[in-house]
């Protein structure tokens, strides 16, 4: 019965979608987010067949350069998601999540039903010649607690931030961009789509309802560890083939408050290091990149005993990765392959609990897609967690009539997930998820 | 004092010393900045250094005819040339740029050397230099060589082919022989009865100059 309601929603958001694109056709009006009015261009000139958030080339060299190519200064834009999931076996998945973990889900209140998500407001764009902006705020329809621990509260704070000084140099045998990224997230500056911070099914789904389990809710070694960070990068890129960056993260209180996600938990202490290389290569309509990175942290145990000012109550993390991207872009064609290898490791602060020394979780993850006249897309997924938490697959076909209103279903499909399946009350299977959303920017 | 702190002050001292850097401004709404730094800072993300782009997305445009490049930035400034990537990628640059900016463009493009790495590599098949040195008279086609030159160079409005991306030269043809957005030339006339396979054939000859 609960299936069939979810049917008809969908149906309803569908007449609803049809009916905006046949206003926006027949009123003309065509509004762009900020970048794209600052160039001019269609978004598709900077993502890859117009998928968000890779970026082309173009779209590389367009961050690199500090977002300061093009026309007009730094405006708003908007950006809305509204989705729902329907998970295989909700009571199975339910009973073992509460015994297990007793983290509590909007379960199954939002399973099947397709809700307003989350919206983000975003200030960017160019500042100077040598001076940009990407600034993102996200409202999150389910990213508070109510008293009985359901997530169901709105939230609004600070997302991504990468704020740039760049300069270019083009002579007739060299080309550099150089500059320094204010962020608040390592790797949130980086042009490749197989860092951390980027490497999502987009949109995100925000985990706390019945989305929970879908890919974009998988865990990310690096990209969740920061909530509260402020970082400054330096970077250098070399003839579009050598690429270098270091960084030093802080935690984001005083004047650099504004950065801070909301996670109050994450206090840094020491340099926090980030650093990034990679090589980068372009044929006729190809590229690949294939990269490293690493990031040294100490930051408050959120299991720990002790005060924030005790030096015992420090974790030490150690991540180093291997990634690549290739890409084939040829209008009306789109392919590409991403690969990325973490292998994260924790020594616990000495007064955790419960206690424990240290951790050490690899992470795989792979995915294909292709998108055709940057309208029709398809993927496929594959992630693992070699500690044997987590492994499965996720397909997606999305649609995009327009080229800021995203049409959008996905499966994920897991083979092992212990958070479930630990005890016996449930199997991985049973939280197979499939995804419907609608994503738009203006 | 931090490392951070370090770098957040010369990250503050470059961005307050640099409202203004024609010389490397990557600005399309600045009189001011000149169309020589416009090609490096702007045009040559996708049309490469000094114009000979890796991307067969985008056209090599060095030594490409002055006139034809004016034209065309003309015709994509008032969006008079609307084949399907034109809207999506040439609009907005061009929408901001001066009449002496597009002469500046023009005049730096055409002057640079193309470098066609696939030169001299002929095919085996000669059908595509046949049908652009002689046409097909008894189908209507004329010989391309009338307006694009012996050597495919070009002539004033007439775009230089030669030592073009082949898969550039296939989506044009494509474009004209379909009548998408590229009006006032006669090439929808000459592209009418060309059969996939030829239009193969002499864009790979033409790539191959």
């Amino acid at each position: 019965m609960s299936k069939l309601l979810f049917l008809c929603e969908i149906q309803c958001w569908l007449r609803l979608l049809i009916l905006g694109l046949l206003m926006l056709e027949s009123s003309g009006s065509f509004a762009l987010p900020s970048f794209a009015n600052q160039t001019g261009q269609n978004c598709m000139a900077c993502h890859a067949g117009g998928q968000f958030p890779e970026l082309t080339p173009y779209g590389r060299l367009f961050k690199l350069t500090g977002y300061t190519l093009g026309e007009r200064a730094l405006s708003p834009s908007v950006m809305g998601v509204a989705g729902g999931s329907s998970i295989k076996n909700i009571s199975n998945v339910n009973t073992a999540m509460q015994v297990n973990s007793g983290q509590a889900l909007n379960l199954p209140l939002k399973n099947n039903s397709i809700d307003f998500e989350t919206g983000s407001v975003f200030l960017a764009g160019k500042i100077n010649d040598n001076l940009g902006a990407f600034t993102q705020f996200t409202y999150d329809r389910f990213g508070g607690t109510d008293s009985s621990g359901n997530y169901s509260l709105g939230t609004f704070g600070t997302d991504s931030m990468d704020i740039r000084y760049a300069d270019q140099i083009v002579t007739l045998s060299k080309d550099l961009i150089y500059g320094f990224s204010l962020n608040n997230r390592p790797s949130v500056s980086d042009p490749w789509n197989t860092s951390p911070a980027w490497m999502q099914y987009v949109p995100q789904s925000n985990g706390k309802g019945s989305n929970a389990f879908s890919d974009a809710n998988t865990a990310y070694p690096a990209n969740g560890l920061t909530g509260n960070a402020a970082g400054l990068s330096a970077y250098a890129f070399l003839n579009k083939t050598y690429y270098a960056e270091i960084g030093f993260y802080r935690t984001a209180n005083s004047f650099l408050s504004s950065f801070n996600s909301g996670n109050d938990a994450n206090y840094l202490t020491g340099k926090n290091t980030y650093w990034r290389i990679a090589y980068n290569k372009e044929w006729g309509p190809e590229n690949i990149m294939i990269g490293m990175s690493g990031f040294d942290t100490h930051y408050f145990d959120p299991n720990s005993t002790g005060l924030i000012s005790d030096s015992n109550s420090y974790l030490s993390s150690q991540l180093r990765g291997v990634d690549f991207q290739y890409q084939y872009l040829l209008d009306p064609h789109t392919v590409t392959l991403q690969g990325t290898f973490q292998k994260q490791s924790t020594n616990f602060a000495p007064n955790d609990s419960p206690n424990q020394a240290s951790a050490l979780v690899n992470v795989m993850r792979l995915k294909g897609s292709y998108i055709y006249q940057a309208k029709y897309g398809t993927s496929l997924a594959y992630f693992n967690y070699t500690d044997g938490s987590m492994q499965g697959g996720t397909y997606e076909i999305f649609w995009n009539p327009l080229q800021n209103i995203r049409l959008g279903l996905q499966y994920t499909a897991y083979d092992k997930l212990t958070a479930i399946t630990a005890g016996g009350l449930a199997a991985a299977s049973d939280a197979n998820t499939l995804r419907l959303y609608i994503w738009t920017a203006y | 004092m931090s490392i951070f702190k370090n770098l957040l002050l010369i990250v503050a001292y470059l961005s307050l010393s640099a409202c203004s850097n024609i010389e490397r401004s990557r600005d399309l709404g600045n009189a001011d900045v000149s169309g020589v730094t416009l090609v490096k800072q702007v045009c040559s993300e996708c049309h490469g250094q000094n114009g000979n782009s890796t991307s067969p997305q985008f056209p090599k445009l060095a030594g490409q005819q002055i006139g034809y490049l004016q034209s065309q930035l003309m015709k994509f400034k008032d969006h008079s040339r609307s084949d399907r990537l034109a809207p999506e990628f040439m609009y907005g640059m061009s929408h901001g740029l001066t009449v002496k900016q597009i002469g500046e463009i023009s005049e730096f493009l055409a002057q640079q050397q193309l470098i066609n790495e696939k030169a001299q590599v002929m095919p085996d098949d000669y059908s595509g230099k046949l049908i652009y040195v002689n046409g097909m008279a008894d189908r209507g086609i004329p010989a391309c060589q009338n307006c694009h030159g012996t050597m495919a160079q070009g002539q004033n409005d007439f775009p230089r082919l030669a030592g073009q991306h082949k898969q550039y030269l296939v989506k044009q043809l494509h474009v004209f022989h379909a009548n998408i957005g590229r009006p006032d030339t006669p090439m929808q006339f000459v592209t009418q009865s060309l059969t996939e396979k030829e239009i193969d054939q002499v864009a790979t000859y033409l790539s191959r100059l």
